[in-house]
């Protein structure tokens, strides 16, 4: 690639390319770099390890931002299936749509998407804050193991099913609850943490029925007498 | 993995460039799939004709007799040859099964579709091997699916490739991404029933199961939400007729499928990339199908 500029044209390189020219702005201290023309291409800004500031100028495909520690990404578009999969630590902000699996084992960080995203969103997440300002889909939270999900939308069916830790926040409907999934009370702190996150994105945490889910626990140890517990999970 | 695409003109009586179009999404799609490539356009129906598309190996004399069995079954109105591949305007009014009987008991034939204005064409390879094995960017119409394959189960040739004609029944075709795991089971049933199928890949039972529900009269919302129950297994199909598209995913949404659409198209993809190749400046916001849900657009 040429000469290294805060602008790149993605139609122009190669995503190898520009995951490499990305990397050595951020290694060089370069504190933004604008991308024209992303065209939903997958698997760009991944493992971004330095501070920097990345703008898609248009829709993201699959994987975007994945594995990055220190990044700060925005996408001035849409995203395809598991936007900031196994973030560390920085940021992802979506301006638009969200495919399946947002967040997938995200570990650290905060990955926001204005609209709604897929099936699975947050599926198997170990830390971190995932927020989906429209909806979620099926088995979202699945599995969940640390962290926090905001969905200010509807959760479909099944959300939360087998998750070990963390906590779910759902301002719309609940379709259904997954396997093991409860619903806790909403506490003073819950509603100060749902303001510290949703303040940022100009998206008011007043007014809305919050819903708080947990695990219920049930299924971290087996026992026969909660057979009906374990039937529905498997 | 496969990666399915589609198009349609909202307009009953607008057409387009559905196969420039096609041609564009299919490219970026050829990542999900390098084994096959194909493609189902709507043309403008002619009431007392069918379109014929078939392949034809060219030895022995095979196409004189293919020919004279069109030409003794009603006449050709036209007719041309890309190489192996047939494309034939017939004037014939009988049973469609019966008419494909006849042209594939010569041997060395396939015949991909019949239709008043559904038109498959498809190769092994990427879409750009079709357009070089049969022309259809060119193609001027109202509507068109297209899918690239990613052979999991079946053989990989130009037979096993997608779309499938629900054959016999005229301008009906899918493109499928998974696995239909109760195939044997639909496939007895509608063999039962009297349907016939051509391949032994199991998306093609998708196809045959949705035309003998709009046969039967239901409308294409009804057999769209009746497939997600009745269909095991991970799926997202499309389905197209000589009126428009339908599309389902499965209940577990493991297979990707969204769409986009304004007031004159609607675009419908397995991955986005494809409906940015037509949509450049990201003008449509596409959304993904959530688990089990259904959308269908008639013109």
């Amino acid at each position: 690639m040429a000469t290294l500029t805060g602008e790149i044209d993605c139609s122009a390189h190669s995503t190898r390319e520009i995951n490499q020219a990305i990397k050595r702005a951020a290694a060089d201290g370069v504190p933004e770099i604008r991308l024209t023309n992303p065209a939903a291409r997958h698997c760009l800004g991944v493992a971004v390890m330095s501070p920097i500031h990345v703008i898609f100028e248009g829709p993201v495909g699959w994987y975007c931002g994945g594995m990055g520690d220190g990044v700060r990404i925005t996408v001035n578009g849409s995203c395809g299936w598991s936007v900031g999969e196994n973030l560390m630590s920085g940021s992802i902000e979506v301006h638009g749509n969200g495919g399946s699996s947002a967040g997938a084992t995200l570990r650290g960080g905060r990955v926001f998407v204005a609209g709604t995203t897929g099936a699975r969103s947050g599926i198997s997440m170990k830390g971190g804050t995932l927020v989906v300002g429209g909806s979620v889909g099926y088995m979202s939270g699945f599995m969940m193991q640390r962290g926090t999900m905001i969905v200010c939308g509807d959760a479909a069916d099944g959300i939360g099913d087998s998750m070990y830790e963390g906590t779910v926040y759902v301002g719309g409907s609940i379709h259904s609850l997954g396997a093991d999934c409860v619903e806790a009370e909403l506490t003073g702190d819950d509603r100060a943490l749902l303001s510290a996150e949703l303040d940022p994105h100009g998206i008011t945490s007043t007014g809305i029925d919050w819903k708080k889910l947990v695990a219920g626990k049930k299924l971290w140890n087996f026992s026969k007498h909660e057979y009906d517990a374990w039937r529905g999970a498997l | 993995m496969c990666g399915l695409c589609g198009f349609l003109y909202k307009d009953s009586a607008r057409t387009g460039a559905v196969g420039r179009v096609l041609h564009g999404m299919l490219l970026p799609m050829g990542r999900r799939g390098t084994d096959s490539t194909g493609i189902a356009m709507y043309g403008s129906p002619q009431a007392d004709s069918y379109v014929l598309r078939a392949r034809i190996e060219a030895n022995s004399g095979t196409p004189e007799r293919v020919l004279e069995t069109l030409e003794r079954a009603g006449g050709i109105r036209d007719h041309g040859f890309d190489g192996p591949n047939l494309r034939a305007r017939l004037a014939y009014d009988g049973d469609l099964g019966e008419l494909t009987d006849r042209i594939e008991a010569v041997p060395h034939v396939e015949v991909f579709s019949i239709g008043r204005s559904m038109e498959i064409v498809k190769e092994v390879g990427d879409a750009n091997d079709v357009e070089r094995s049969s022309p259809f960017a060119a193609f001027e119409g109202s509507h068109a699916i297209g899918h690239t394959r990613m052979a999991t189960e079946s053989v990989v040739d130009v037979a096993h490739s997608h779309p499938f004609w629900a054959r016999p029944f005229p301008d009906i075709s899918v493109v499928h991404n998974g696995h239909i795991t109760n195939y044997h089971k639909l496939r007895r049933k509608l063999e039962n029933q009297g349907h016939r199928f051509a391949t032994g890949n199991d998306s093609e039972v998708i196809a045959v199961y949705i035309a003998d529900k709009l046969a039967a009269g239901e409308s294409l919302e009804d057999a769209l939400r009746a497939s997600v129950s009745d269909l095991d297994g991970t799926f997202s199909y499309l389905i197209s007729t000589a009126d428009g598209i339908g599309c389902a995913r499965d209940r577990f949404a493991l297979k990707p499928l969204l769409y986009t659409e304004n007031d004159e198209i609607a675009m419908i993809a397995s991955e986005e990339v494809a409906i940015r190749s037509v949509d450049g400046d990201a003008a449509l916001e596409p959304r993904e199908l959530s688990a089990g849900e259904v959308r269908w657009w008639l013109r």
